[in-house]
């Protein structure tokens, strides 16, 4: 059992302590135990590792099993330290060539070092890969230096110093006026001012106040909070004790994905090393302030992210929404003063204090400060978790870190904000990427989901997956959402089906002002964003759907149709066996042929052909 | 105390007083259906949504459970309320082109034909929610409640299987605004398409009218505490009894 | 049916009523489904109308009032998945195991589901089997994947 720290000094010490014995030219190996990374195998490479340097009695060569580093696309990833080489696609065959010519011989192993899509350049140190080069890791940064398992870890790094320099040099309302100085505005959507929420929650009258992370992450195509919540578990706790010392709370929830087990995992490891440090539960550090922290695992329902439904969820009923017309930071949990901000936002927090709100205000754009985190999926080269100031373009991310789109094609558009976001297409890339800007664009920054589309991507088809993907979680308790869902989403289905007739851009139309006029929550007043954006954007798409029945981006499976070119096919039999659905006919060596009535359009048959003898129309 | 201007009639009202009070004593019509007096407005049909201005702001809130905090400025027949109207109305009617009650209001309000796709279950349910409200809050039962969600949201009996704890008091069939909810007594007995659940009826001791479901009348004599002459008589006969007396 | 397990779920939750999502996720767990029987027995304990629970135990996807196969393939729908082919790989999956998202397969072998985006966006499409994850998948990857489960 750990030792209670019972002041500021005690923490001092045990920060001293922690860090006595590192010398900055030890050699280290952080391996990224992400979820990404955990799919390529990462944890035999880990067991791999630890074995060849334990045969090898490298006993003084520590390894570091951090969370996630970011860049998904190259797992597993590996840094060895001091020098800061980078290997990617590592996998356990490898471990006996890099313990014998890198950790024991300082060589770099040419095959396992990046090269850069674009240049064709070998890169072989982390800080010259531009994946990194260009971001501003203030928080994820953090996940490569730490085991998200380890308190010591944390604290070793500065962990909990602001949470120490809050209890014992600033008032409550120094925090907020701190926190407000700085300009933070949440990270789950909207973007509003946190400390104006801290500040209605402290005047409010009524006790316990409650402090909550949202931590149900349910923007599809979003990972942003897990890999903080995986990867550096303290920043969200300690952002949370801080904000709950200033709004005067003593109760706290983490509200948190059931699909993030990991996640899960590791945060209540973490509220336990927290506990038996003494820096959550009575007297925290040694000071008259008492706050403890509960975990509430979400249920699965997209619209717990709603604030007052997720609090309806941590209360053990249905996810559904209220009518907003009291403020949550009033009647909240309970109906309790309740501050509410997800994983991200409160990671910043300690941020702030150990910055400074004025080098803090110094990032990003007048009106959106700090940093961000974006998931930056689909059809890129470099696909991963970044971090970088507010203001830089879409531009910068999408090609200067992202690497371009995959398999060089061309962009086509990136949908940013989840399903209450848009798509810009390519002349908005030189957008200044922050919380304004995106929304006046058509998007949002929600909660950070940049998925990037290519031309083989079409855009009616991306409104429908939206439309139905809202369908599903839509509460169903207000008419306009549950209904105008529906019947917008019948109405997607008829245009990718060529049934689309000219009326229905005018219904769309209607059906948008229905959902963003009538709906009870946000889920529903934006609900209509992926439709209106693509028909903003690409109402060329939606017409040729329409007029001509064709999908110009050979996506939409009724307008699509497979076939085999008889002067190509050989009669190989490979689509024959691999056809699930039994859709091909046609003996070895004679010509094949797909019938159209049995065909799913999985592609297997295009993809196995050797022959390109499968085209696809 | 607040100043409010409704569709141009200015009063003063007490804080937190909703639209529709005002709405209603000053006779200004606003269209409801999830509505009811005697169970906490829940915001879900939005048919009573009007466009309010506060602070120099203009937005679309819900008349049933929007409480007044400052003086405002409330239109209920703005272009984007008219048009907002309809367009809920047309959902409606595509779900339920059979409810009389739905019928009635589009026509009132203008919705011809929808442009959707008519569903032909001849279930008249809106999921307003108002039956499961009035059997929990009313009646004190919750033999029924609300299931799935999205577009699969309704009430039911749980597992839509006979109901154990349902009296048959046939509340919900009364509080319902679009008539979706059938009960019909019959030979001496009492039929819930819906929760596929019967009863029971028992006869008025002195004029044998049915009057009430066996089940009933026991969970009176719970709720009550003692047995009771009420429970022995139809209405009728009752009011006749204390007018001899 | 074991009602003494249940009993002590309950406990460890102080027999709270505002834990109701929290118990039927431990009672799931435990189970693998939400019992009737189980059901009943919480609401008798708890003084929750069953109505309501059933509410609850609808309403979150995460829950399942059928019992589910031995392996829980859950085939990952988010937006990053989705423009990377993720409707095929369904599709695929619905073909070769012949049965719809929500069922299980005759021989209890498989329980098919959709899951919208298990934060794995880098790797899509991605499939969940019994909590690992599986990511760049092909329709061919995903016959293979599906074929090593159906035998253990």
């Amino acid at each position: 059992m750990a030792k209670r720290l019972l002041s500021w000094n005690d923490l001092k010490t045990l920060q001293k302590e922690l860090t006595k014995n590192i010398n900055p030219k030890s050699r280290w190996i952080a391996i990224c135990e992400g979820t990404g990374c955990r799919v390529y195998g990462c944890l035999d490479v880990s067991k791999a590792l630890e074995q060849e340097l334990q045969k090898q009695g490298l006993n003084n060569v520590k390894i570091m099993h951090t969370g996630c580093h970011g860049f998904c696309e190259r797992g597993t990833l590996m840094v060895i330290h001091p020098e800061g080489i980078f290997y990617s696609r590592v996998k356990p065959e490898d471990v006996v060539e890099i313990v014998e010519k890198t950790i024991k011989n300082n060589q770099v192993i040419e095959r396992l070092v990046y090269v850069d899509p674009q240049t064709s350049k070998k890169i072989p140190y982390e800080k010259d890969i531009p994946f990194y080069k260009f971001q501003k890791r203030m928080l994820l940064g953090q996940n490569q230096k730490i085991s998200p398992t380890s308190i010591n870890d944390y604290i070793a790094i500065g962990g909990y110093q602001a949470l120490a320099k809050v209890l014992f040099e600033m008032t409550p309302e120094q925090v907020i006026s701190e926190v407000k100085t700085a300009g933070l505005r949440g990270r789950g959507g909207g973007g509003f001012a946190a400390a104006r929420k801290w500040e209605s929650s402290r005047k409010a009258s009524g006790e316990p106040k409650y402090i909550i992370c949202n931590a149900d992450e349910g923007d599809p195509g979003a990972y942003m909070d897990r890999s903080v919540v995986e990867g550096n578990p303290h920043s969200v706790i300690e952002g949370m004790i801080i904000g709950a010392y200033a709004v005067g709370s003593s109760d706290g929830y983490i509200y948190i994905r059931h699909e993030y087990p990991l996640a899960l995992h590791h945060i209540t490891e973490a509220i336990k090393q927290a506990h038996e440090y003494g820096l959550l539960g009575e007297n925290i550090l040694g000071s008259k302030f008492t706050f403890d922290i509960k975990i509430s695992r979400g249920g699965g329902a997209f619209v717990a992210g709603e604030s007052s439904a997720l609090m309806q969820s941590i209360e053990g009923r249905v996810a559904e929404p209220r009518a907003k017309y009291v403020h949550m930071a009033e009647h909240g949990l309970y109906n309790k003063p309740t501050v509410l901000n997800n994983v991200e936002t409160w990671a910043n927090v300690p941020l702030i204090i150990n910055m400074g709100s004025a080098a803090y205000g110094k990032i990003g754009t007048e009106n959106s400060k700090g940093t961000k985190i974006f998931s930056l999926v689909g059809k890129i080269n470099n696909t991963g978790l970044v971090e970088v100031p507010m203001g830089v373009t879409l531009k910068q991310i999408i090609y200067d870190i992202g690497g371009g789109i995959k398999q060089g094609k061309k962009f086509k558009a990136v949908q940013t904000g989840g399903p209450s976001g848009g798509v810009l297409p390519a002349d908005k890339l030189d957008l200044a990427v922050d919380f304004d800007r995106l929304t006046e664009a058509g998007s949002m920054m929600g909660s950070g989901g940049m998925i990037v589309m290519d031309e083989d991507n079409c855009m009616v088809d991306v409104a429908k997956y939206f439309i139905g993907f809202l369908q599903e979680e839509s509460c169903g308790k207000c008419v306009p959402c549950r209904e105008g869902l529906k019947r917008m989403f019948e109405i997607l289905n008829k245009i990718t089906d060529g049934k689309g007739e000219e009326s229905d851009m005018q219904t769309l139309d209607d059906l948008s002002q229905l959902l963003n006029d009538g709906s009870l929550c946000g889920l529903g007043n934006t609900a209509q964003n992926p439709v209106l954006s693509t028909i903003k954007y690409f109402r060329d798409e939606y017409e040729v759907h329409i007029r001509d029945k064709k999908c110009p981006a050979k996506v939409c499976k009724a307008l699509i149709r497979y076939q085999i070119n008889k002067d190509k096919c050989t009669g190989c039999y490979l689509c024959f066996k691999n056809c699930p659905s039994n859709a091909i006919t046609g003996q070895i060596k004679q010509k094949h042929e797909i019938h159209q009535d049995k065909c799913i359009k999985c592609g297997i048959c295009y993809d196995v052909c050797k022959f390109d003898a499968v085209t696809k129309e | 105390m607040y100043k409010v201007k409704i569709d141009g009639i200015e009063t003063e009202v007490n804080p937190g007083t909703t639209i529709l009070s005002v709405a209603n004593q000053e006779f200004v019509e606003i269209p409801t259906l999830c509505y009811n007096e005697n169970v906490e407005p829940r915001g879900a049909c939005r048919m009573c949504t009007v466009e309010v201005e506060v602070w120099g702001r203009k937005r679309l809130v819900t008349a049933c459970n929007y409480p007044i905090q400052a003086d405002i400025v409330i239109d209920t027949q703005s272009e984007r309320v008219k048009k907002l109207r309809r367009l809920i109305l047309e959902v409606l009617l595509a779900r339920t082109p059979d409810s009389p009650r739905i019928k009635e209001l589009a026509e009132k309000y203008g919705v011809k034909q929808p442009r959707f796709n008519l569903e032909k279950t001849h279930d008249n349910c809106i999921v307003c929610g108002l039956c499961v409200q009035a059997c929990k809050d009313i009646v004190g039962v919750s033999a029924i409640g609300l299931s799935e969600r999205g577009i699969f949201r309704k009430p039911i009996t749980p597992y839509e299987e006979s109901s154990h704890t349902c009296i048959g008091c046939g509340s919900c069939v009364y509080i319902c605004p679009t008539d979706a909810i059938s009960m019909v007594d019959k030979d001496g007995k009492r039929y819930f398409e819906r929760w596929k659940t019967e009863f029971k009826l028992v006869g008025c001791e002195s004029c044998g009218t049915h009057f009430a479901t066996d089940v009933q009348i026991e969970y009176f004599k719970k709720v009550m505490g003692k047995d009771d002459p009420s429970l022995h008589f139809c209405p009728n006969c009752l009011v006749l009894k204390e007018t001899k007396k | 049916m074991d009602l003494t397990k249940v009993d002590k779920i309950l406990t460890n939750h102080k027999n709270d009523k505002a834990m109701l999502v929290a118990i039927l996720q431990d009672v799931q767990d435990e189970f693998r489904y939400l019992p009737k029987e189980v059901l009943n027995h919480i609401s008798k304990s708890l003084n929750i109308p069953l109505p309501e629970i059933y509410d609850v135990s609808t309403f979150y996807k995460a829950f399942s009032l059928k019992p589910r196969g031995k392996h829980i393939c859950s085939i990952c729908m988010g937006t990053a998945c989705h423009v990377r082919g993720a409707p095929v790989i369904l599709e695929t999956a619905k073909t070769h195991l012949k049965i719809e998202p929500g069922q299980n397969t005759p021989n209890m072998q498989y329980t098919l589901n959709t899951v919208n985006c298990v934060g794995a966006c880098a790797v899509g499409p991605v499939i969940q089997v019994d909590g690992s994850l599986y990511g760049n998948l092909t329709s061919m990857k995903t016959i293979q994947l599906l074929k090593k489960f159906e035998k253990d």
